[in-house]
């Protein structure tokens, strides 16, 4: 643990830390990592718990969202996201995951509004959410253009 | 966990539960089960393209291959006449967008200074 913490001292230079900090810390990178490698159930009870610890942390809402959209449980990811969006309003990640969680439940519209609100805040396209979003928003330009011209055929 | 199949061969009723993952990886695994007397249902959770069974690389200018009986909406538009591009995207940049916690601590400062 000692050494885990050196790491990440290291890795947050910058940051005011303390140990109490730096193991909150150690854990969202933890849960992150179990998110990442396909574990999300046992990545979901760390974030749930960060959230309490750090109720003013918008990370943990924000993997929480995650978690759930995974799930395709797209109603509690949207709850998360909002949560998240309270604590950290301009953050691309976020808005990103917002934009599309809508575009998967149907509403077009908002997540092209949305993908485009992440776009024009990072026009140089440097974080990786952003260029997810440009494909995404050409997509969904795309989508909406189908669906008014196939009114029918448009899933509800 | 991440096993990959070829979707084609899912053809009916009687086909056991697997899961799924469809681009391969980052760790995105669905699981659906076939043997539910809809294996056109069961094909449109995955993010193929197309979403006709027996075809999983319908062209994108086929029109609509896809009856909108889902309550999911996503699955209708993952295997609609956009699914295939979407899968390109999901493929690309990853089923998730997640952002690590010292990347999402960094984007204060990218999009303050912005």
């Amino acid at each position: 643990m000692a050494q885990q913490q050196q790491q990440h001292r290291a890795m947050y230079q910058g940051f005011r830390l303390n140990s109490a900090k730096l193991d909150r810390w150690s854990k969202k990178d933890e849960g992150f990592n179990l998110f990442k490698v396909g574990l999300p159930r046992r990545a979901e009870p760390i974030f749930t718990g960060l959230t309490q610890q750090m109720p003013k942390d918008a990370y943990n809402p924000y993997m929480l969202g995650c978690i759930s959209q995974k799930d395709r449980d797209y109603q509690t990811a949207m709850k998360h996201y909002e949560h998240a969006l309270q604590l950290k309003p301009d953050s691309v990640a976020i808005l990103t995951n917002r934009a599309e969680v809508l575009m998967l439940i149907g509403q077009l519209v908002e997540a092209r509004d949305g993908f485009q609100r992440v776009l024009q805040m990072d026009p140089e396209r440097r974080f990786p959410p952003t260029r997810r979003c440009v494909e995404l928003f050409e997509c969904i330009e795309k989508i909406i253009a189908w669906t008014n011209a196939h009114p029918r055929a448009t899933p509800q | 966990m991440g096993s990959t199949i070829n979707t084609n061969r899912v053809s009916g009723p009687g086909v056991r539960p697997v899961e799924i993952n469809p681009q391969g990886a980052n760790g995105s695994v669905d699981r659906f089960v076939a043997g539910d007397k809809r294996p056109d249902a069961a094909l449109r959770d995955v993010t193929n393209g197309g979403g006709k069974p027996g075809n999983s690389s319908a062209a994108l200018d086929d029109g609509p291959s896809f009856v909108a009986t889902d309550h999911d909406h996503a699955s209708s538009l993952v295997s609609g006449p956009f699914g295939k591009e979407l899968a390109n995207i999901f493929a690309t940049h990853g089923q998730i967008s997640s952002t690590a916690p010292a990347d999402f601590e960094n984007e204060v400062g990218y999009t303050a200074a912005a």
